[in-house]
């Protein structure tokens, strides 16, 4: 399975969208100060299940590929 | 004043917040009776709120280019575990370590993450995945209640089982070398560390995520 622009937005949505609203602000500043690193920070701090939001991603995919 | 949220350009948390708490929900649906994500069945206000706040984050971020390559670079990473991960195409590489989780486990379905590059976790890790920390000596490193991040040495391999028997679901297996010279490893648990018998600590999905080289640097 190829990893495409779309399934990456797809996930990187999914993820922004698992960030609760009191992340609000941490995410704001993370906008003005992007890092990759620092997403990933978001992430956990929000103890969001990133692989998992991964895997239920890349098995949406294949279904709809099928 | 305008209670559409969509339709306001004030980005503060607060007024957005008062914004969302009288929006008045024949708005919202005949928005989205309007759009292609017309609801099956009625939400609550707390979904819709978190709906209508997902749509702005993103909003935000296709408007900023630098962010989003970052966020993309973080996702891509993270689709190359879960694709290798859900691959399940059973069968593992054949090495004297691998040998000995053929004897001890399930055996098939152990999968090898070749890119990791950190784990980050909390707490939970045994020496054998199949037996619980209540039952020595599979008890490793149980507290929870810090976030240890290790970056994974090039040339290591991060290893996933799985657990299709184990109601905790998967484990990842890293290689006991990683663990031995961290801060955060007792002298006890060091010493457990060095008599595994599969040199790999376990540790489940639930509390630790692994972030992979990514293979797309396009993002």
């Amino acid at each position: 399975m190829e990893i495409t622009p779309e399934i990456t937005d797809q996930l990187t949505e999914a993820l922004i969208a698992a960030l609760p609203e009191s992340a609000e602000d941490d995410y704001q500043a993370w906008l003005k100060n992007p890092s990759e690193e620092g997403f990933q920070d978001l992430l956990a701090k929000y103890n969001i299940d990133a692989a998992k939001i991964a895997r239920a991603t890349v098995l949406k995919e294949k279904e709809n590929e099928q | 004043m305008n209670n559409n949220p969509e339709l306001s350009d004030n980005s503060s948390s607060e007024n957005d917040a008062n914004q969302w708490d009288i929006l008045p929900k024949e708005n919202f649906y005949q928005h989205q009776q309007n759009s292609e994500e017309a609801p099956k069945s009625e939400l609550s206000d707390e979904e819709i709120k978190q709906i209508l706040r997902a749509r702005k984050r993103n909003e935000q971020l296709k408007n900023n280019v630098e962010a989003k390559k970052h966020a993309n670079r973080v996702a891509a990473g993270l689709l190359a575990f879960a694709i290798t991960a859900t691959a399940l195409v059973g069968g593992i590489v054949a090495t004297s370590q691998k040998d000995i989780l053929e004897t001890d486990r399930t055996k098939q379905n152990i999968i090898e993450m070749e890119n990791a590059e950190e784990i980050v976790f909390y707490g939970n890790v045994r020496s054998n995945p199949e037996i619980p920390n209540s039952e020595d000596p599979s008890n490793i490193y149980t507290n929870t209640n810090d976030e240890i991040r290790i970056d994974v040495p090039e040339g290591s391999t991060i290893l996933y089982y799985p657990g299709d028997k184990d109601p905790n679901g998967g484990w990842y297996g890293v290689p006991v070398d990683i663990l031995e010279s961290e801060s955060f490893i007792s002298d006890r648990e060091a010493r457990r560390l060095e008599k595994d018998h599969d040199g790999y600590a376990w540790i489940n999905h639930n509390n630790a995520s692994v972030t992979t080289e990514s293979e797309n640097s396009s993002f």
